[in-house]
């Protein structure tokens, strides 16, 4: 069931009682939705968001969660596909619904919904979650996130462990008319090793929902960390997105983002690179057909010295799809023997379809070691359309081994392969369509 | 199957609006090899685009057909399908597609057919095979089409494909070019291998040298859009002898 009212205050301070947040909680939520209310949209170049695309949405209603796997919704499940042996946080409609965590994962780990994470980690929770307004990443989605957040993830790693099995934060929608808020918190002891990938889907035909989805990595000193989000909402529905990543020195972080679904969604990664030798390579997949506007945007902001970021990223628009390409790199003052770089390519694969690229790189460290950038719009070339329609491929099949073959530099970098697996599939599902 | 038969018929073509074939006509059929000879520019290329279906040459005027159908309305991959196959003189660079995986999907589309794919065993065991006789390295298999190719491998490559697509008609621009003397052998050895009256070959060259180990039974001379001269293997002695000029004096006189 569906509250009908539109966002106000009043909701939330609700949606605070109904979530039995502590009182530090509590106050950060009334003070994230102020936030929210005060900030301008984010000046996205391409991407022009009203007011109602923030506001103009109820509130979901809540939802108990699941005892076992068998009863969650089945359009759920068959997304999700067999969970066995996977360490599983779902959350539908903005609520934890279920969780699983298999046998054998190292002492110390914690892999467990938000809300039981405020509870019962408080010390690790606290010092964290929704803090981060201050450093100059504050940010009208992030604060509308934290305020409507009725689930989420939390992962911690302590110092040295190494945990294996890919942790799954999956990010379910069936509720029409309504706005879902979710935040994952995922953070890291000095060289600690963990990946989490990121699934959002939505039940088929989904109109007029939304998500307003906040994540949060803290690498600590050596980490390696691999975080991948797949976005593959049903494409009448609303996805703002806000990551961020904020790495201790010399840690490494491995960037996955693929954009595949919605009506309207905008990726927005922050990575500041502070920490001295920190690293962070960033991917990136999208795929804009019908009329879904797609925006990515990554931002590398090194203040510290001896930072690295590389970006590269590879999209498709098609029939009236749009799609914009953001890459900001900035490199302070100080970031000496710094680099950044940024690879960009779109294909237009038809002429309606409408690709933005709006590559900036700033470079105010005289001293860096590197930095560049390269971004193309291109479409498809006919001579190699025509060689492989001259071996007897359809113009059809032609098309998608090319898309397959235009994707493969960045799809080939996922150090991930299951992850891989599923954004290949999601390019081979958008291509049969 | 029966034999094949490609009829062209008084054939003009332009790109960008300029006419390059003007009134060529040339019948090709199973069990057959016909050269074409010509100088650069002469339109030999514009052929095979044309007989191919390339987007970018437009018919004005003229016939094309094979086995009494009209080629000329039918897509590229429709006339693959047909069993006409092009060796190409610069073949295309695709990055991120595997050579298997290309050959497997144009087998399947010319000879597969809906739900009958060849299993993939099958496919690699013949693969290897063709691979092994143009003695092309396993490893290829797996590498990007003609991506970091060497002008010889590209070539060597055409032929591979033609082994396993077994056209009807192929058309062969200038595979010898950019051949040294052993691969030139191997891949006419390889296209020998394939000749029957179920293969009818139309061999675009510069040189003799490939002649010769094809023996064609008709050698023509293009200048200028046209067939100007055609007879049998002495034409192509005659012309290495002579050079041009002297069939351009032969013409106008
Ligand atoms: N895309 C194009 N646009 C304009 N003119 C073209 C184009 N392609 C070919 N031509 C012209 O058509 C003529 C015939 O070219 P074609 O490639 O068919 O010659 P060819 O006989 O194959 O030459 P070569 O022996 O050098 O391979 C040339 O004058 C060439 O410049
Ligand atoms: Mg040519």
């Amino acid at each position: 069931m569906t509250t009908q009212t539109k966002l106000d205050q009043g909701l939330i301070a609700a949606l605070s009682d109904r979530s039995g947040d502590p009182a530090w909680l509590r106050e950060r939520r009334l003070a994230a939705w102020n936030r929210s209310q005060e900030l301008p949209a984010p000046a996205y170049e391409r991407t022009h968001l009203k007011d109602n695309q923030f506001f103009g949405f109820a509130l979901a209603a809540p939802a108990s969660p699941a005892r076992s796997w068998d009863e969650l919704p089945a359009a759920l499940r068959e997304q999700v596909g067999d969970p066995s042996g996977r360490a599983l946080v779902v959350i539908a409609n903005g609520t934890t619904v279920y969780r699983q965590v298999p046998q054998g994962l190292p002492a110390g780990v914690i892999v467990t919904d938000l809300a039981t994470a405020v509870r019962e980690h408080a010390d690790l929770v606290e010092p964290r979650l929704l803090v981060r307004g201050e450093q100059g990443l504050d940010n009208k989605v992030a604060a509308l996130s934290g305020a409507l957040h009725t689930g989420g993830l939390f992962v911690y790693v302590p110092d040295g462990v190494r945990v294996k099995v890919p942790i799954e934060y999956i990010v379910w929608l069936d509720e029409p008319g309504v706005a879902a808020g979710d935040v994952a918190l995922i953070v890291t002891g000095s060289g600690a090793k963990v990946t989490v990938l990121e699934t959002a889907a939505s039940a088929p035909g989904l109109e007029g929902a939304a998500r307003f989805g906040l994540v949060d990595v803290f690498p600590g000193e050596d980490a390696e960390v691999v975080f991948g989000n797949v976005q593959a909402l049903g494409d009448g529905v609303q996805s703002l997105v806000v990551r961020r990543v904020l790495p201790s020195p010399r840690a490494h972080v491995d960037w996955v983002a693929a954009e595949f679904g919605g009506e309207l969604s905008v990726n927005e990664m922050d990575s500041r690179l502070d920490g001295r030798g920190s690293e962070v390579r960033a991917l990136g997949v999208f795929f804009a057909g019908g009329r879904q506007h797609l925006d990515l945007e990554m931002r590398m902001i090194h203040t510290g010295r001896e930072t690295a970021s590389d970006i590269l990223v590879r999209g498709v628009v098609r029939e009236e799809g749009r799609a914009v390409y953001a890459p900001y790199t900035l490199i302070q003052h100080d970031a000496k023997d710094s680099t950044g770089f940024q690879r960009g390519n779109t294909l237009v694969l038809d002429p309606k379809a409408r690709a933005y690229s709006i590559p900036q790189l700033h470079v105010v460290e005289d001293e860096v070691q590197g930095a560049g950038h390269a971004a193309t719009i291109g479409k498809m070339d006919p001579d190699q359309l025509f060689y492989l329609q001259s071996r007897g491929l359809s113009e059809k099949q032609a098309k998608r081994l090319l898309v397959d073959g235009f994707f493969y530099p960045v799809t080939d970098h996922i150090p991930v392969a299951a992850l891989k697996e599923r954004i290949m599939a999601m390019v081979e599902r958008k291509m049969a369509t | 199957m029966a034999k094949p038969t490609l009829e062209i018929r008084d054939l003009r073509v332009s790109i960008e609006g300029k006419e390059i074939l003007k009134g060529l006509s040339l019948t090709v059929q199973g069990g057959e090899v016909h050269a074409i000879m010509g100088p650069n520019g002469s339109g030999k290329s514009t052929l095979a685009y044309t007989l191919m279906g390339h987007p970018r040459y437009v018919v004005e005027d003229g016939e094309v057909l094979m086995d009494g159908e009209d080629v000329l309305e039918m897509e590229p991959d429709e006339r693959a399908r047909r069993g006409l196959f092009l060796a190409f003189q610069y073949p295309v660079e695709i990055p991120g597609v595997t050579v298997a995986n290309f050959l497997r999907t144009a087998y399947n589309a010319i000879h597969g057919g809906e739900g009958r794919e060849i299993p993939v065993l099958e496919f690699h065991k013949k693969l290897r095979e063709e691979m092994a006789a143009l003695q092309i390295d396993d490893e290829f298999a797996g590498r990007y089409l003609n991506e970091g190719f060497s002008g010889g491998e590209k070539k060597r490559h055409e032929i591979l494909q033609m082994a396993m697509l077994r056209p009807r008609i192929a058309i062969m621009d200038e595979t010898d070019s950019g051949l040294d003397i052993d691969a030139l052998k191997i891949v006419a050895e390889g296209v020998n291998r394939l000749r029957s009256d179920e293969l009818g070959v139309l061999v675009i060259t510069h040189y003799q040298r490939i002649l010769r180990y094809l023996k064609p039974d008709h050698v023509h001379i293009m200048m200028d859009g046209q067939i100007v001269r055609s007879g049998g293997w002495e034409l192509a002695e005659e012309l290495e002898e002579k050079g041009y000029d002297w069939l351009k004096s032969e013409i106008s006189a």
